[in-house]
């Protein structure tokens, strides 16, 4: 009687050796899911970061262009011969940096698919004013 | 020369008469026995690999008994009880097969060199999926390894016999061989014998089992999953086979180099060393079964075994197996319960850890009833943690019961 009790207890530790054994794998198992979870969402990350930076390079290249234009430009349309039909409008003619700067954004966010545009542009145009002071 | 008479000149039958008649009629049955192991094993019933050396080891040392010049029996193949080193050093320049078994199989290297061998073949990827089922449902496969012990007790045997016979019910041969080598060295032999004779049955013998335990009904469950089962990379099976090897050495040094020897098996597949791969899979696993067998054969002198414990060690033998799988099946039912009739009890069989006859009867009874139900992931899995619950008992009881 006395074996069958000391059998018993060492099926009972057998069990727990068992489970902490299959503890031990079912973690070697976890480990290699999150590792391989981290280096495939690790290349994507990557993908984004290298988008987001080439973004704001064209943004920036976008808002030097059009910094750079003479409101000059703008008056000639409107006081030298006629050119035909104009894109232009008043406030390109009061506003002219402003407005080319909104329309240039907010075009390049369309191309973007960006689904609130004028929010965005306010929101950069916001950024550009207070990077300048 | 007129002095020589037939029984001088042909010592086979002479030994047959001086030996006495229990002597000459056991060494009648182990040659006929050797007989039908070939016959047998030739016709693929038992595992030939082991088989038909093992019998002609049978037949060639009982047949071949001589005289010796102090006046006893012996013969020119090994001695087994030898443990004067100056008598061993003798006899190795003598017996030729001396140096093989002194070298390699009384210190359980040829054990040692199957397990590795057992490893290169262990595709750990089914085990990692389901680490748990598959390890509930082999340590449910161990119910004969457990309760052999105090069954062998009450028919008589020591504890310490009483625990290598039990771990039969392990259904590994490398096992048993390194149990009883460390508990009970006079017994070893019929132990090792009767376990690889059993376990050769296990193949024709389980099925039966499984139709008897589990209705066709359920032996024709199709499982379904959930997520499709998942491939891990090499570097994980490598990384497995070093941190188990490590917790499991640390626990149990007394079986190190079992666990060492599987998970070698298990790194060397895994590491891509396509060389040494070859070579264990290939030269090293069957040249060591082979010798195993003829050792085991070898060993079967009539002198060895006559002991009135053989016929005990014959029915506690087949007790354990049959415990181990009944075991595993109330294993394969309590998991049909817990996943609420989405697992085949079949898979409990499986368990038990003769890899990988376990897992391909299990399969094999499931397809015969189901073609569409594919377990053998499942099963392989369970067998691959009977491999390793069962070298973690062969750790208990050599710490537990080496100095009782």
């Amino acid at each position: 009687m006395e074996l069958f009790i000391i059998t018993l207890e060492m099926m009972a530790l057998t069990f727990i050796i068992g489970f902490v054994v299959a503890g031990v794998i079912k973690l070697i198992a976890r480990s290699a899911d999150s590792l391989e979870l981290y280096s495939t969402k690790k290349v994507q990350m990557q993908r984004l970061a290298r988008m987001k930076r080439q973004r704001e390079r064209t943004l920036k290249a976008l808002i030097e262009k059009i910094e750079s234009m003479d409101k000059v430009e703008i008056v000639n349309h409107y006081y030298s011969e006629g050119q035909g039909a104009s894109d232009f409008d008043l406030m390109d003619y009061y506003y002219p940096r402003t407005a080319r700067l909104r329309k240039g954004i907010k075009k390049k966010l369309e191309l973007d698919g960006d689904e609130t545009p004028e929010a965005k542009v306010k929101e950069i145009l916001k950024e550009t004013k207070k990077n300048k002071h | 020369m007129e002095h020589i008479d037939f029984f001088t000149l042909f010592q086979g039958f002479g030994t047959m008469a001086a030996g006495g008649w229990v002597l000459g009629l056991t060494r009648v049955a182990l040659i006929l026995l050797g007989f039908l192991l070939v016959y047998l094993g030739w016709k693929g019933v038992l595992e030939p690999m082991v088989m038909i050396p093992m019998g002609i080891g049978m037949v060639a040392i009982n047949c071949g008994t001589l005289m010796m010049p102090g006046g006893g029996l012996g013969n020119l193949f090994l001695d087994p009880m030898l443990s004067d080193t100056d008598d061993l050093m003798n006899v190795m320049q003598i017996d030729f097969l001396q140096p093989v078994y002194t070298l390699t199989f009384s210190n359980g290297l040829i054990a040692c060199f199957v397990f590795m061998g057992i490893g290169v073949l262990l595709d750990v990827g089914f085990l990692l999926q389901k680490p748990f089922t598959s390890m509930f449902l082999a340590l449910c496969a161990e119910l004969g390894t457990f309760l052999t012990v105090p069954i062998a007790h009450a028919f008589g045997l020591s504890i310490k016999e009483s625990a290598s016979i039990a771990m039969v019910g392990g259904a590994d041969g490398p096992m048993v061989l390194f149990t009883s080598l460390a508990l009970s060295k006079d017994l070893f032999v019929p132990i090792t014998v009767v376990a690889y004779l059993y376990l050769g049955l296990t193949y024709g013998g389980y099925p039966y089992l499984v139709k008897l335990l589990v209705p066709q009904k359920l032996r024709a469950i199709k499982m379904t999953k959930k997520e499709a089962p998942k491939n891990y990379d090499a570097k994980v099976k490598l990384a497995f086979a070093v941190i188990l090897c490590a917790i499991l050495c640390f626990l149990f040094p007394v079986a190190a180099p079992l666990f060492f020897s599987l998970f070698l098996g298990v790194a060397v597949r895994e590491s891509g060393m396509k060389y040494v791969y070859d070579f264990v899979n290939g030269p090293l696993l069957y040249g060591s079964t082979f010798m195993l067998g003829l050792l085991l054969g070898v060993l079967c002198d009539a002198k060895l075994l006559i002991d009135p414990r053989i016929l005990k060690l014959l029915v506690l033998g087949i007790t354990a197996l049959l415990l181990s799988g009944i075991g595993g099946i109330i294993g394969g039912y309590i998991m049909y319960f817990i996943k609420k009739g989405n697992f085949n009890p079949v898979i409990g069989i499986a368990g038990v850890s003769c890899v990988p006859t376990t897992a391909k009867v299990a399969q094999k009874i499931v397809s015969k009833d189901n073609p569409e139900s594919m377990i053998l992931g499942d099963a392989i899995g369970a067998n691959i943690s009977g491999v390793i619950t069962t070298a973690i008992i062969t750790g208990l009881y050599i710490t537990l019961f080496a100095n009782m």
